[in-house]
């Protein structure tokens, strides 16, 4: 479904990705391992358009996408949910949820009601919340508004950026619990950066690990999590 | 005393009242066009002196006020969408010092082609309704209370706009964070075009409703673009509610001073009101600090 090859992406001058190579099949979940820095965030920012590559191709559903613009990947139904949330916090929770519809302009005003509807059976407290300010919630509840409000233009993809970071313990469980009860009810297909490799490796069913720009090692969940490299690179 | 109320304070508080809402006018497109772009337009008052001197050419052709304004609206939007397309496009995500120099610029080369095309010499238009109503006692024109009906109506339509409806969410999505505004797969560039045009028309509508009571000349839009910017910011710099209340403010102010004291010493006053603020609330009225 979505085929990344020879990635390069430059910040100024420095070659932060250096030839990334990665695959996610439909139905997939696949996570994104690494140290802080070492491209991760970058990797997600350059599939979605938010940072131009200067080599390399992205292909979606056998199209390549690397020159698009942010507004047009998106439309293609690909939701970013990036690592510091970035909520609108001057807008409700309700209005939060409806602007992640944005990239699906024939979506009726009906369906819109039903994803809303679905958006608070999966996160309860944002229909508590539903008309309160985004800023007036706490982290966790940030987290569940940033997923839920990606997951409302029901994406073909979603690549999900740290969600756990900066989170108590019990939140990341019930947001854990959730995740994966939406991959296997509504058949998502995830690409999933996290520096918490055992978290990680618990609900993918396979992984990358990011060094330096460059993929080291790749394989299923398993393979990974006994591997001795990996082990060491992700701090395990 | 009651006839000092109503003779004296009472047309003088209207004045400020209709002044107040001319100057929301041009306050709201600029604070909007710099809460969402960031950009402070310093040619604003020039589309308000654009739909004037339309409305007066048009009144020329076809002397009927009521079809002049729509057209010089539809000018001046027009002349929004090609400069936003031409200059402003380039402007976003630069540093505000090419800002001021563009549009500070441009608002130079709008009083010079105006004064090319229509003369130097202000120029009046015919106020298109001359009756009078009686409020209390007092004598008072009708067309300024149209004018404040139009622009209570218009305030309402664009705070609707703003608050209830979803183009005016992804507006206010965009304003705060245009980068995860555009991920989700907002148009941010068709909002920028959409929120300038709208904006600049706003300027030339208010340009083309006070023209029958001020004057129209060349340099109309400096005088009111001031206030304009004081408004702002006492209003808190991009902060919509704010502007609104500090329009009536400085339009009051302004009106009733002048009743005691020379309208020029009046102007005056409006500035020591941004002096006051800016001492004692530097985000403006509205802002809270370390907020825009
Ligand atoms: N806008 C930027 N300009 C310049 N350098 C940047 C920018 N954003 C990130 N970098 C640098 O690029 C490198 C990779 O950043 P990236 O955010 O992709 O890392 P990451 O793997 O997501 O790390 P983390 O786990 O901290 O989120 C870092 O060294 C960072 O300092
Ligand atoms: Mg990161």
């Amino acid at each position: 479904m979505l085929e990344v090859k020879d990635l390069n992406t430059f910040y100024g001058k420095s070659h932060i990705l250096q030839g990334v190579n990665l695959d996610v099949g439909e139905g997939e979940i696949v996570c994104l391992l690494g140290r802080n820095g070492v491209g991760k965030s970058t990797t997600l920012k350059s599939i979605m358009g938010l940072v131009t590559p200067s080599r390399g191709t992205v292909t979606f559903e056998g199209k390549q996408i690397q020159k698009m613009r942010p507004d047009v990947i998106a439309r293609m139904r690909i939701s970013y949910i990036p690592e510091d949330r970035r909520i609108f916090s001057r807008l409700s929770v309700k209005e939060n949820l409806l602007i992640g519809t944005s990239n699906a302009p024939d979506m009726t005003k009906a369906r819109k009601e039903e994803m809303l509807e679905k958006a608070y059976m999966y996160f309860p407290i944002l229909k508590e919340k539903e008309s309160q300010g985004g800023g007036y919630l706490s982290g966790g509840q940030q987290q569940m508004l940033a997923i839920a409000r990606g997951l409302m233009c029901d994406p073909k993809l979603v690549l999900l950026d740290e969600p756990f970071e900066g989170l108590a313990p019990v939140i990341i469980w019930e947001l854990i619990d959730i995740i994966k009860k939406l991959c296997e009810t509504e058949k998502m297909t995830l690409l999933l950066v996290e520096q918490k490799a055992a978290l990680a490796l618990k609900m993918s069913d396979r992984g990358y690990v990011l060094e330096k720009g460059l993929v080291k090692c790749e394989g299923t969940c398993q393979f990974l999590s006994e591997s001795e490299e990996v082990r060491e690179r992700c701090g395990l | 005393m009651i006839d000092y109320l109503i003779y004296v304070i009472l047309p003088q508080v209207l004045h400020g009242l209709v002044w107040g809402t001319v100057i929301a006018f041009i306050a709201l497109g600029l604070t909007i066009i710099f809460g969402l772009m960031d950009i402070v337009n310093f040619a604003h008052g020039e589309y308000y002196m654009v739909g004037a001197f339309m409305g007066y050419t048009v009144m020329s052709v076809i002397p009927n006020f009521w079809i002049a304004v729509p057209v010089a609206v539809a000018c001046v939007a027009v002349l929004g969408l090609f400069t936003e397309f031409i200059l402003f496009r380039r402007l976003y995500g630069r540093d505000p010092i090419f800002h001021l120099l563009l549009t500070f610029g441009l608002g130079m080369m709008f009083r010079e082609a105006a004064q090319l095309i229509w003369g130097a010499e202000t120029k009046r238009m015919e106020v298109p309704v001359t009756a009078t109503v009686e409020l209390l006692g007092t004598v008072y024109p009708v067309y300024r209370l149209l004018i404040l009906g139009i622009g209570i109506c218009v305030i309402l339509f664009i705070w609707y706009l703003l608050r209830y409806t979803s183009a005016g969410a992804k507006i206010r999505a965009v304003a705060q964070d245009r980068t995860m505004a555009w991920a989700l797969g907002i148009k941010v560039p068709l909002i920028y075009t959409s929120v300038f045009v709208g904006g600049v028309a706003l300027a030339g509508f208010a340009g083309i409703l006070m023209s029958p009571i001020n004057f129209v000349y060349p340099t109309m839009g400096v005088d009111v673009i001031l206030r304009a910017f004081i408004v702002v910011v006492i209003g808190g710099l991009g902060n919509v509610m704010g502007a609104l209340f500090a329009s009536l403010l400085i339009g009051e102010v302004e009106a009733l001073a002048s009743i005691w004291i020379s309208p020029t010493i009046a102007e005056t006053l409006v500035f020591v009101i941004l002096i006051i603020t800016m001492i004692v609330r530097p985000a403006g009225l509205f802002g809270k600090a370390g907020e825009r």
